[in-house]
C-alpha cells in the first residue's frame, strides 16, 4: 500500500543546500533507516515526506498519490518526533487518542481504541498520568502509540531514541522492530547511530551532505560499501594506498591480484586483520579490552593500524589478512582525507 | 574593590546586606502600603465611592476582554507568522507604553473628542478607549512571549495526527499559552484599575476610584477620611483579585471533547481574518489615537515651567532608581537564592507591582506626614512604585542563571563578591540595565502616586494634566513631546542593549 517515491527532491534554505536532487524508492512493509552524520539532510528528507517541510523542487508520492501541496494533516501518516512532542496538558490516553478525535471520531470510542494501543506498548496502567510523570522510555512508547492509534500504515521516526539511556535504547529498538513487523507497517527511521541502523533496518540509506551515498541491506552496506566514506561511517577500517601493476599489487606483504591497474585505496576492517608470527612486521602500541574483543593499535612502518581480536597478544610481531577481505576503492575526487570526514 | 572582595568572605557582611534589603522592602515599600489600614479610624462609605468602584472594575473588565479579543490574534500573528515589515510592526506594539500616560490621555481626548472624530465625549467610552491604548501592549507582549516559548513540534505533531490549524490552535496552543495570556490580562486589568492622570483628562464628570481619591484628597481635610477609606477598600479588592487569579492560573489538565473535523477545517481557511482584525486594531484603535497629540504641539518645548518640571522629574526619577538598585539587587539575589522565604518575597514583590499607585502615594504621604519633607516623600513614593519593576526581572534572570558558574568561580579561588562582580554581574547586566530603564520610565511618567503626594511640586506628567485642564492643550502637547523624546531615547538604549554579546 504505502510505497513511497521521492523524486528529484531538493531543499534550499536561502542559499544553503540541505538536499540535492534526492531520489529514493521505499517499498511497502520495509523498515528503512536514513543514516548519516548530523547535517546530512536526513531529517529534512523525513520532514518533506511528512509534509512538515515543502521541498524547493521535486516531488513525493505516497501509495502512488502525489503529495505536493498536501498538508501533514491530510497525508495520514504517523510521526514520532525527536523529543516526542507529547502534549504536556493532556493525560496519556488523550495524547494517544488525539489523532482519532482530531479526525472527528467520538471521544469515548477514540479513547477505547487508544487504550488498546497503549496496552500494546505496556502503558495501560498509566492512562490518566500526564506526560511529564512518565519516564523517558515510557514517553517514547507513548509517542509511538499516539502515532499508531490513527491506524496509519506509514510510520516516520525522527531520531526517536536520542534522548534515552544506552541500555533502554537497545531494549526498545528490539521491541520497536517487532511491533512494526507485527502491525505490517512501513517505517522510515532517521538516526546517526550506525549500530541502531544495523539493528533495525531492512534497508539502510546512507546520506552525506544532502545526497544519498548508498542504499542497501545492512549486509550490503557493511560488506560492500560503495566508497571510503560509507566504509568508514559504518565501522572502523584501515585505509591504505595500493598500486596495481599488471593486475597485481602488494599490501602488507600480501599479494593482491584483482586484474586492476593504477592507484587504489584499500580498506580492511580491524576484525579482518590477524596478529601472529607471519606477515608484515609490526609493533603493538596499545591494547585495550572492549568487552567482547581487544582493540589493538599497531605500528607498521610509522603508520597506525587497528586490529580487533578475541585474544590479548601484546607480543605479536606480525600482522596479516585474507586478500578476499580487502575493499578496494578508486581515490575519491576530493582526496581520501576529506572523503572520510564525518561532520 | 580588593577590600570588598576580602570582606565578602566574612558572612556577617552578606547577612547584613540581606537584612538591609529586606528591611527596605518591608519598611519603605510594603509597610506604607498597609499603613493605610491603620488610618481607617473613621471608616466612611458613600454612594459616589460605590459608583467609582463599580466604574473602575467595569472599565477594567471591558478593557481586559477587548484586549484579549484582539490581542491574542495579534500575538499569534507576531509569534507564528512571517510577513513583510514584521520587525517594524513588532516594534510598534510597545510604542503606547513609552508615551507618558498623561500625554496619552490628552491624545485620546483629542482624537476621539470634538477636536478629532467626535465619536466620544469625555466619559465612559473615552475612558475605555484610553485604557485599551495603554494596556493592549501588555496583553500582546506576554501572550506573544508565551506562544514563542512553546515547542513548535507540538503544533507539527498535532498536524501529523490530522488536526486542522483551528483545532491545533484551540486544543494545543491555547491551553499552553493560556497562563501567559492570563498574566497579561492581570497586568492589563490592574493597570486599568490604577491609572490616574490620563483618566482625569478624559473622564469628564465620571469618576474612577483613583480619580475620586485624588479629588477627595484635594478638597476639604474632612474628605481625607473618605480618600483613605476608598483607598483601603480598593487596595484590598486588588489584593484579593491578585491572589484569586494567581491561584487559578496554574497548569490545568485538559480533556479533549468532540471535534467537528470538517467544519473546523473549513473555518481554518478564515485565519487571515483574525490576522487582519489584530493588525487593524493595533493601528486604528491603539497607535493612531495615541500619537494624535503630535498634531497639536506649539513647538514651545523649553518654556520655564516645562523646564522646572523636567528638572523635578529627572531628580525624582534618578534618586528613586538609585534607591531601587542599591536595595533591589540584594533582594533579587535573595529571591533567586531559593531560601525558604524567597517565594513569599517574590509574591510580595509581584503584588506590590500591581497595586494602584495612587493608594501607594496616599499611604506614604500619610505615613511620613509631618516627619519628612514633601520632596523626600515624593522620592520614596516613586521608589516604592518602581522598586518591583527593577527587582522582578533581575530576580528572574538570576534564578535562570546556571548556578555552577559561580561555583566554578569559587572553586577557582574567587571570594563571593569577586565572583559576583566578575561572573554574575556581567551576565545579568543587560537585564539590570533593562530593569533600570523601565523603572526610570515608570517614574518619569508616573501620575497617580505623584498627585497623591505632592501639594506644590509638579513633575512633567502633573504639568501636562494641569495644562490640559486649564485648556492649554498646545502647551501640554509640547511638554508631552519632550517626555516622549526622552522615552524614545531610553527605549533605543534598551533595544541596543538587548543584543546578545555572547
Amino acid at each position: 500500500m504505502p510505497d513511497i517515491r521521492v523524486r528529484d527532491v531538493s531543499k534550499y534554505y536561502g542559499s544553503v543546500r540541505a538536499l540535492a536532487k534526492v531520489d529514493l524508492a521505499i517499498h511497502d512493509g520495509d523498515y528503512t533507516v536514513l543514516l548519516g552524520p548530523s547535517g546530512c539532510g536526513k531529517t529534512t528528507l523525513l520532514k518533506i515526506i511528512a509534509g512538515i517541510l515543502e521541498p524547493t523542487s521535486g516531488n513525493v508520492r505516497i501509495g502512488g498519490k502525489s503529495m505536493t501541496g498536501l498538508a501533514p494533516e491530510d497525508r495520514h501518516i504517523g510521526f514520532v518526533f525527536q523529543n516526542y512532542a507529547l502534549f504536556p496538558h493532556l493525560p496519556v490516553v488523550d495524547n494517544a487518542a488525539y489523532g482519532l478525535i482530531a479526525r472527528g471520531e467520538n471521544p469515548d470510542k477514540a479513547r477505547r481504541i487508544a487504550t488498546d494501543m497503549l496496552g500494546l506498548v505496556h502503558l495501560e496502567e498509566r492512562t490518566t498520568a500526564i506526560p511529564r510523570e512518565l519516564s523517558g522510555g515510557m514517553q517514547q512508547r507513548l509517542a509511538m502509540a499516539r502515532a499508531l492509534s490513527t491506524g496509519s500504515k506509514l510510520l516516520l521516526l525522527d531520531e526517536p531514541m536520542n534522548a534515552l539511556d544506552a541500555y533502554i535504547r537497545k531494549e526498545l529498538r528490539v521491541e520497536l522492530r517487532k511491533m512494526v513487523k507485527k502491525l505490517g507497517l512501513t517505517a522510515i527511521h532517521v538516526t546517526h547511530d550506525q549500530e541502531e541502523a544495523m539493528a533495525l533496518a531492512d534497508k539502510v540509506v546512507i546520506m552525506r551532505d544532502g545526497r544519498i551515498m548508498q542504499v542497501g541491506t545492512p549486509q550490503e552496506v557493511y560488506n560492500h560499501p560503495i566508497n571510503p566514506f560509507v566504509a568508514n561511517f559504518l565501522g572502523e577500517a584501515n585505509f591504505l594506498r595500493v598500486h596495481f601493476e599488471k593486475g597485481k599489487a602488494k599490501l602488507l606483504g600480501v599479494e593482491l591480484s584483482e586484474g586492476l591497474s593504477g592507484d587504489y585505496i584499500a580498506a580492511i576492517r580491524p576484525e579482518n586483520m590477524h596478529l601472529g608470527n607471519e606477515g608484515a612486521k609490526i609493533k603493538v602500541a596499545n591494547c585495550r579490552l572492549f568487552g567482547p574483543y581487544y582493540r589493538f593499535e599497531i605500528d607498521y612502518n610509522g603508520m597506525r593500524l587497528l586490529v580487533r581480536s578475541k585474544y590479548e597478544n601484546n607480543d605479536a610481531k606480525c600482522v596479516t589478512f585474507d586478500p578476499k577481505d580487502v575493499l578496494l576503492f578508486k581515490e575519491p575526487e576530493e582526496g581520501l582525507e576529506k572523503s572520510l570526514k564525518i561532520e | 574593590m580588593n577590600f570588598l572582595d576580602k570582606a565578602s568572605q566574612n558572612h556577617v557582611w552578606g547577612k547584613l546586606l540581606n537584612v538591609a534589603a529586606i528591611v527596605f522592602f518591608l519598611f519603605f515599600v510594603l509597610g506604607p502600603l498597609f499603613f493605610i489600614f491603620n488610618q481607617m479610624g473613621s471608616f466612611r462609605f458613600s454612594e459616589p465611592m460605590l459608583d467609582a468602584l463599580v466604574t473602575s472594575f467595569f472599565v477594567a473588565g471591558v478593557v481586559t476582554v477587548v484586549d484579549l479579543l484582539f490581542g491574542i490574534p495579534l500575538a499569534w500573528l507576531l509569534a507564528k507568522k512571517q510577513f513583510p515589515l514584521k520587525p517594524l510592526v513588532d516594534g510598534l506594539v510597545d510604542l503606547p507604553l513609552i508615551i507618558p500616560t498623561s500625554a496619552l490621555g490628552l491624545s485620546i481626548a483629542l482624537f476621539w473628542g470634538q477636536s478629532g472624530l467626535g465619536i466620544f465625549a469625555p466619559g465612559l467610552g473615552m475612558i475605555v478607549v484610553l485604557h485599551i491604548a495603554f494596556t493592549f501592549p501588555y496583553v500582546v507582549r506576554t501572550t506573544q512571549a508565551a506562544i514563542m516559548e512553546i515547542d513548535c513540534d507540538l503544533g507539527r505533531a498535532a498536524s501529523t495526527l490530522g488536526a486542522s490549524p483551528l483545532l491545533s490552535f484551540r486544543s494545543v496552543w491555547l491551553p499552553l499559552f493560556r497562563t501567559g495570556a492570563i498574566s497579561g490580562a492581570i497586568l492589563a486589568f490592574t493597570r486599568s484599575l490604577g491609572e490616574t492622570g490620563a483618566t482625569m483628562i478624559v473622564a469628564g464628570a465620571l469618576r474612577t476610584v483613583p480619580v475620586l481619591v485624588v479629588y477627595f484628597k484635594n478638597s476639604t481635610p474632612a474628605d481625607m477620611d473618605a480618600a483613605v477609606s476608598l483607598s483601603a477598600i480598593f487596595l484590598m479588592l486588588s489584593a484579593i483579585l491578585f491572589f484569586i487569579v494567581h491561584h487559578q492560573s496554574g497548569m490545568k489538565r485538559f480533556r479533549l471533547g468532540k471535534v467537528y473535523a470538517d467544519a473546523e477545517k473549513r473555518l481554518s481557511n478564515f485565519g487571515w481574518s483574525s490576522d487582519a482584525a489584530g493588525a487593524l486594531f493595533l493601528f486604528l484603535i491603539v497607535l493612531l489615537p495615541s500619537f494624535y497629540f503630535l498634531k497639536f504641539t506649539d513647538y514651545n518645548f523649553f518654556s520655564p515651567k516645562t523646564m522646572d518640571a523636567m528638572l523635578v522629574s529627572f531628580g525624582v526619577a534618578t534618586t528613586a532608581i538609585a534607591l531601587s538598585i542599591i536595595f533591589g539587587l540584594p533582594l533579587a539575589l535573595i529571591i533567586a537564592s531559593k531560601k525558604s522565604y524567597s517565594g513569599l518575597l517574590r509574591l510580595l514583590v509581584e503584588m506590590s507591582m500591581l497595586m494602584p499607585t495612587v493608594t501607594i502615594g496616599l499611604s506614604l504621604s500619610l505615613f511620613w506626614a509631618g516627619k519628612l519633607d514633601e520632596a523626600v516623600v515624593l522620592v520614596l513614593a516613586h521608589a516604592a512604585i518602581i522598586f518591583p519593576y527593577f527587582v522582578s526581572p533581575v530576580s528572574e534572570i538570576l534564578s535562570d542563571m546556571d548556578k555552577s558558574l559561580v561555583e566554578v568561580a569559587r572553586s577557582l579561588g574567587a571570594t563571593p563578591f569577586y565572583a559576583f562582580r566578575t561572573i554574575t554581574l556581567p551576565l545579568i547586566m543587560p537585564t539590570v540595565i533593562a530593569g533600570t530603564v523601565i523603572a526610570f520610565m515608570h517614574s518619569m511618567s508616573e501620575t497617580g502616586g505623584t498627585l497623591a503626594v505632592s501639594k506644590n511640586i509638579a513633575t512633567i506628567p502633573i504639568l501636562i494634566v494641569d495644562l490640559t485642564k486649564a485648556g492649554q492643550q498646545a502647551q501640554a502637547a509640547s511638554a508631552a513631546v519632550l517626555l516622549l523624546a526622552i522615552s524614545l531615547v531610553l527605549v533605543i538604549v534598551l533595544r541596543m542593549n538587548q543584543r546578545k554579546k555572547w
